[in-house]
């Protein structure tokens, strides 16, 4: 019984350290064999599948590291591969969710920006219009919502989720 | 903050996800405060920012409540998770709320040094007869000065209910065991 918890916990340990960089590892070459099929720039929608995997593979790590640890401070055992697993989860979890809350940002950024139609007339530097002609501003339409808006809502919410369930699992049972 | 939300899932749990709760609400209203902005654009194409100054930049408001929001619910995350020190989770996130009301802090700081420097000299004086809009000076305190003395008014009650008599009435009991962890 005792062994097979030894066991198990060599392959959280395992887990803990592999499975962030099999869900990076994932996550990238799925972004670059949809780019290299398609021949164009990732769709937004791509970029959040894409984080959510990274996520997954970030919550799943620190998950497994945490149940490492946990069996090596219950049976009095050397902690330092199991505490590494948790810290390497934790240094990760946290990149992943500084680059996932600029990315919402700067994607919702982008998604106002598109609304605005600047006129064509070139003036030159020079010249100061005393009545400035003004852009044309673009309605939302259900189809920018979704195309735009939409997924930089749903990286602030994965981001959030994220951040929420990697302190979860870094504190699931600790002793 | 609902003691039946609490009682379901945990202290440790609502003041986690309370600044998670403001980042993303804070996140909506900047989005509300660019699209507002999008309105004000006259002229901004050519360098020209006399319409923009006379204009009412609700934008500005928008982004001073998102940075409120942001420091309300860190700041009572933070009060929450004062007490919480039973669990690991609860000693974690007692680090996260204090991490969350720093970040706060930041944005609000840079909030308000950046609308210091965007406005700073850009207040120009045209005679009456150059044609040329006038600067309303009404507006630009509306615009630039309330925003600047609200801004600090936020930072400086997130930092008194942070960090200065962090402990309720209703909280003494856990006050001896408060000051004995510093």
């Amino acid at each position: 019984m005792a062994k097979s918890a030894a066991v198990l916990a060599q392959r959280h340990l395992g887990l803990g350290y592999s499975v962030p960089i099999i869900g990076g590892v994932t996550a990238l070459l799925l972004g670059l064999i949809i780019s290299d099929v398609t021949h164009t720039r990732l769709d937004i929608w791509i970029w959040v599948l894409i984080h959510t995997i990274l996520g997954s593979g970030m919550v799943m790590g620190t998950r497994y590291s945490t149940a490492a640890y946990n069996y090596s401070v219950g049976h009095g055992k050397r902690v330092g591969a199991t505490k590494g697993a948790r810290n390497l989860n934790l240094v990760l979890g946290i990149i992943w969710s500084a680059a996932v809350i600029i990315v919402s940002f700067s994607k919702a950024s982008e998604a106002v920006q598109k609304l605005v139609v600047w006129p064509k007339e070139i003036v030159s530097k020079n010249q100061v219009l005393k009545t400035p002609l003004p852009p044309t501003i673009e309605p939302i339409t259900s189809l920018r919502f979704l195309q735009d808006f939409v997924p930089a809502f749903v990286l602030i919410v994965l981001a959030g989720v994220g951040i929420y369930l990697l302190l979860l699992e870094r504190t699931r049972n600790v002793k | 903050m609902s003691n039946g939300l609490v009682q379901r899932i945990g202290r440790g749990r609502v003041a986690l996800a309370l600044p998670l709760l403001g980042l993303v609400g804070m996140w909506a209203v900047f989005l509300g405060a660019q699209i507002s902005d999008l309105y004000l654009q006259n002229g901004s194409n050519y360098g020209n920012w006399n319409a923009q100054q006379n204009e009412f930049h609700l934008s500005t408001y928008l982004f001073l409540i998102g940075v409120a929001i942001l420091g309300l619910t860190s700041v009572t995350a933070r009060r929450m998770a004062r007490q919480l020190t039973t669990t690991a989770l609860e000693r974690a996130v007692r680090g996260f709320s204090l991490v969350a009301v720093f970040v706060a802090l930041i944005i609000g700081a840079v909030f308000g040094v950046g609308n210091f420097m965007s406005n700073f000299m850009n207040n120009p004086f045209y005679p009456s007869s150059s044609g040329y809009v006038q600067p309303d000076e009404l507006k630009r305190i509306f615009n630039v000065y309330i925003p600047i003395l609200l801004d600090a008014a936020i930072m400086v009650f997130v930092i008194i209910r942070a960090f200065v008599n962090p402990v309720d009435e209703d909280e003494k009991g856990h006050e001896s065991k408060e000051r004995a962890h510093g």
